[in-house]
């Protein structure tokens, strides 16, 4: 007997576990890429 | 499990939860205004003081479900979970009253419309829209504190409304997506960017650890199918199970108790419990999430509960357990395998 693969839960989470920091890193680099110009979004007016 | 209705089974547990969950709340608004009086605007330290704690309190409730399953302390928090569900998705909406007040309160366009045809950043590249992650977030978070009520798990039925509840995991990566590309993207001062770093490493982290735990055991095809092999009897600890999957069926646990086996649900009838991550208290299975037990030779719930769940069929071949992986029906008397 051996053990074999991870629950639904753990599914879930592998695939959090690439898109969380996916999202993460796409956002850093959309802030580096950003032109100097770019106003800052959320700002007080 | 409770024998009739009541509007929230409220017990001093209950009062102290929700009594240092909003007393928390009103502390840690309090500590931020403080903390950001000065150089923010009042307006704009309400919009982040609320959507930093919603994205806290988010956090934390999906914490909550594998700290349990690690440890048996965190169980308490378990069974109050869905009252910080709910506080969740009313300061998340707050954070979206206080947007809808002093973002769009003076636009020509309706403020609702505003926010969706408004957003900043749409037309320039890399500019991401965040607003729309926001709201579907947002939207998840009403639907899952609207639906929290036993009532609408009794009406939808334990499987359909545990798989609605699992799109917190999708409303979780929008709010990751939401402030990544919103506030991130303006922020001068690293305390944001680490927060939601620490948050999703340490969820995922948490997540992956509890899986691991909860790994399935591996039954083999026996020579008579579709009898799986289980394995030896000293494989199952006292008062505990082995949780295995069958291909294309419903998981199984199969029990120790004392000297006798026996095989049932693994799925809880209340919210599909993880029945065989449970302990044998008393003669019954208890679930480890809300305390539902069954009796392990028929998976009737001791009277004057009426809550049945499937067994199994289990033989002992030499010093091999067999399982038989077809459901009887729910309630079927099967003799406890001496082993």
């Amino acid at each position: 007997m051996r053990r074999h693969h991870i629950s639904l839960h753990g599914r879930i989470w592998l695939v959090l576990a690439v898109l969380l920091p996916t999202i993460l890193l796409t956002a850093a680099l959309a802030r580096q890429n950003r032109p100097a110009e770019t106003p800052v979004r959320i700002a007080p007016p | 499990m409770s024998a009739k209705f009541v509007t929230v089974g409220w017990t001093p547990f209950k009062i102290w939860f929700d009594a240092v969950l909003l007393a928390a709340v009103a502390l840690y608004l309090a500590v931020f205004n403080w903390l950001a009086s000065g150089g923010l605007d009042e307006a704009t330290v309400a919009i982040r003081a609320r959507g930093s704690l919603a994205f806290i309190l988010v956090t934390l409730a999906l914490a909550i479900g594998p700290a349990a399953r690690l440890s048996r302390r965190f169980l308490p928090l378990l069974y109050n979970r869905r009252h910080l569900g709910v506080v969740t998705a009313l300061v998340a909406a707050s954070h979206a009253l206080a947007v809808l007040e002093w973002h769009f309160a003076f636009s020509p366009t309706p403020p609702l419309l505003a926010l969706l045809v408004s957003e900043p950043g749409v037309a320039q590249w890399p500019g991401t829209p965040f607003i729309p992650f926001g709201i579907a977030a947002l939207l998840i978070l009403a639907v899952l504190a609207a639906t929290s009520h036993d009532f609408w798990l009794a009406f939808l039925g334990p499987p359909l409304w545990k798989a609605m509840h699992m799109a917190l995991y999708l409303g979780y990566a929008l709010v990751v997506a939401h402030i990544a590309f919103g506030q991130l993207q303006a922020a001068t001062k690293p305390g944001l960017a680490v927060l939601v770093v620490a948050a999703a490493a340490g969820l995922i982290c948490l997540h992956l650890a509890a899986a691991l735990r909860a790994q399935p055991w591996l039954a083999v095809a026996a020579t008579e199918a579709p009898w799986l092999i289980v394995g030896q009897p000293g494989d199952i600890t006292n008062g505990r199970a082995l949780i295995i999957r069958p291909t294309g069926a419903e998981a199984v646990a199969v029990f120790r108790n004392g000297d006798t086996l026996s095989a049932i649900s693994h799925l809880c009838a209340h919210q599909n419990g993880p029945l065989g991550e449970g302990r044998v208290l008393d003669g019954c299975v208890t679930c480890p999430w809300h305390g539902f037990q069954y009796r392990l030779e028929d998976g009737c719930a001791p009277a004057p509960y009426t809550e049945k769940i499937a067994t199994y069929r289990l033989r002992l071949v030499g010093r091999e357990v067999w399982l038989d992986p077809r459901p009887n029906p729910p309630g079927t008397y099967v003799e406890p395998l001496s082993a």
